[in-house]
């Protein structure tokens, strides 16, 4: 392959070295567990390629979002290792930026502020104009160019998101993590959000790797490449759906396709199937411990 | 028994708190609290024998002594407050600074708060016969004794700030790549003032409490020198008028911080 063709990714640190794998990130074998008595994630691996849309599909208790921390490097994990391009991630780093589901903004400071935190980290010789200038750009980009000067307090649920993620695409990182980002708006502003992060992905040629965490099957079909479905107690990969519906797309167009349904109810099954089997066995430990 | 009292107040506060009429009509028992506080005060005086009228003044004597001594008073408070300003800007930002780092490192908790925990209790009142002998002027050791005093609750408040900052905001500066000093200006900092304005606000008490304390104890002027000069020589009056004034000096101090809190803070915490 040509050098050329090589994605130009991104100015920060991490994300210029060149590694010493594939382009790929792999988590292997990974077992977590916050403490003894139960187990968060079991033998988790699965393989996400240089700039694919990757989302994790889990109920509560399938620790997608522990997965999330791991990958991100804020957790360790307990056996197993995560390779990115070939290095073992060991801690956090600003080749994998991060979305949480509330409060990713400080609310010390402007939304610009805030977005220039990011861009300081990733342009460390600009200037304090050329900063503003381009926290600004970012903003514009999810539509919040006019709000730059507010405080987060100031803004709704949904503007704040879309603060967050004006924040973490201006780190430039090769890999996006967002946990549920849009999990605590209302479904007007999540389909709004969805749109909004479908059309810069499609816009951009940054072409960075996404990994996004969320509990409802239409996102991950909406927004996803692949999914990678997790199932509870403890957290283990259940299985893999490629996910080929033609970009550009939108909910809209999507949810009208019979193949859209399909696939949506063949990963609802599953999904049921394994909360099913949850209810089940947490009712025979209750009866055995009630007595009755 | 108590259980009971318990649900009832409790069911009381609730039923305040919804109707913004009944906390107005509170707030007209607080404010008739001082006037009945002044009719019996009033009353008093009235009623005492003649003789006695000069060691329990009414207050009419005592607010017109207020008013004559204001030029006294005044150069009073500018006296001490050339003890409290410097030493207890001193206290807050050497117990922000020091707090905060110390709250943000587990190596520094490990060795300063156990010493912490032994020395903060010491009531700075013990050391102000020492500090009088051992530094040279009476402004100097106020102001050591003042700065103490005020040091303490700053710097546990600004620590325990620093240690109490939301996982979500250390995860952010983690994943935006913060060294430690960047995390402690732009995150803890900001993130502990609520907890460091309630250190000040305690140390602004103590330092108030230990500035009159040590003018009693060896100054020239001063609130707290005023209301002993005066009460050496009998002038009851005088020495009533200047806990008047000492205590409306403290209420508008603290009034002043509760609105720099208000001002600094402006984000919901």
């Amino acid at each position: 392959m040509p050098a050329t063709l090589t994605p130009a990714t991104s100015r920060s640190p991490e994300a210029g070295a060149p590694g010493t794998g594939p382009g790929e990130l792999r988590v292997e074998n990974l077992f977590f567990a916050y403490d003894e008595q139960r187990i968060t994630l079991e033998d988790i691996s699965f393989v996400v390629p240089e700039g694919e849309f990757v989302c994790l599909l889990g109920a509560s208790g399938s620790g997608k979002t522990t997965l999330l921390r791991l990958i991100a490097g804020l957790e360790s994990p307990g056996s197993g290792r995560i390779l990115w391009r070939g290095d073992p991630v060991t801690g956090p780093s600003l080749g994998r930026s991060i979305v949480f589901q509330e409060y990713s903004l400080f609310p010390w400071y402007r939304l610009r502020d805030n977005v220039a935190l990011a861009i300081e980290k990733a342009r460390p010789g600009a200037t304090k104009a050329e900063t503003r200038e381009v926290a600004d750009e970012y903003l514009g980009m999810v539509g919040l160019r006019d709000a730059a000067h507010k405080y987060p307090h100031e803004l709704s649920g949904g503007m704040r998101q879309r603060g967050a993620i004006a924040r973490t695409l201006a780190l430039g990182s090769p890999i996006l993590l967002m946990d549920e980002p849009f999990g605590a708006l209302d479904p007007a502003n999540r389909l709004r959000l969805q749109d909004l992060l479908l059309g810069i992905r499609h816009g951009s040629s940054s072409g960075s790797m996404v990994i996004f965490v969320t509990h409802d099957v239409d996102e991950a079909l909406l927004l996803g490449d692949r999914v990678v479905i997790l199932g509870s107690t403890p957290g283990r990969v259940i299985d893999e759906i490629r996910v080929d519906f033609p970009r550009p797309r939108n909910a809209e167009a999507l949810f009208a396709l019979g193949t859209f349904r399909e696939l949506r109810s063949e990963i609802s099954a599953y999904y049921h199937r394994d909360a099913l089997r949850q209810i089940d066995r947490s009712s025979l430990i209750t009866s055995q411990q009630e007595g009755i | 028994m108590p259980a009971v009292l318990e649900q009832e107040t409790n069911s009381g506060r609730g039923r305040s708190a919804k109707r913004p009429m009944s906390r107005f009509i509170l707030s007209l028992y607080g404010v008739s609290l001082f006037i009945a506080v002044l009719a019996v005060w009033a009353t008093v005086a009235w009623l005492l024998p003649t003789k006695h009228r000069y060691l329990f003044p009414s207050p009419w004597l005592t607010f017109s002594t207020l008013y004559e001594s204001m030029p006294e008073l005044l150069v009073s408070t500018a006296s001490s407050f050339l003890i409290l300003a410097p030493a207890y800007a001193g206290a807050v930002i050497l117990g922000t600074v020091w707090g905060v780092l110390v709250g943000g490192s587990e190596r520094l908790r490990l060795i300063f708060i156990p010493f912490a925990r032994v020395v903060a209790p010491v009531p700075p009142t013990v050391y102000i016969p020492y500090a009088i002998a051992l530094l040279p002027t009476f402004r100097s050791s106020a102001i050591f004794i003042v700065l103490l005093a005020a040091f303490w609750p700053v710097f546990i408040n600004a620590s325990a700030g620093t240690l109490a900052v939301p996982e979500q905001h250390r995860d952010n500066a983690r994943a935006l790549g913060f060294t430690h000093f960047e995390y402690l200006r732009r995150v803890a900092f900001p993130a502990a003032l609520p907890f460091i304005f309630n250190g000040m606000h305690v140390g602004l008490g103590m330092a108030f409490i230990m500035l009159t304390v040590a003018e009693l104890f060896g100054s020239t002027s001063g609130l707290g020198r005023f209301v002993q000069y005066y009460a050496d020589y009998a002038d009851f009056p005088r020495m009533l008028a200047g806990i008047l004034y000492t205590g409306l000096i403290t209420f508008l101090s603290m009034t002043g911080l509760g609105l720099l809190e208000k001002k600094i803070i402006f984000w919901p915490h």
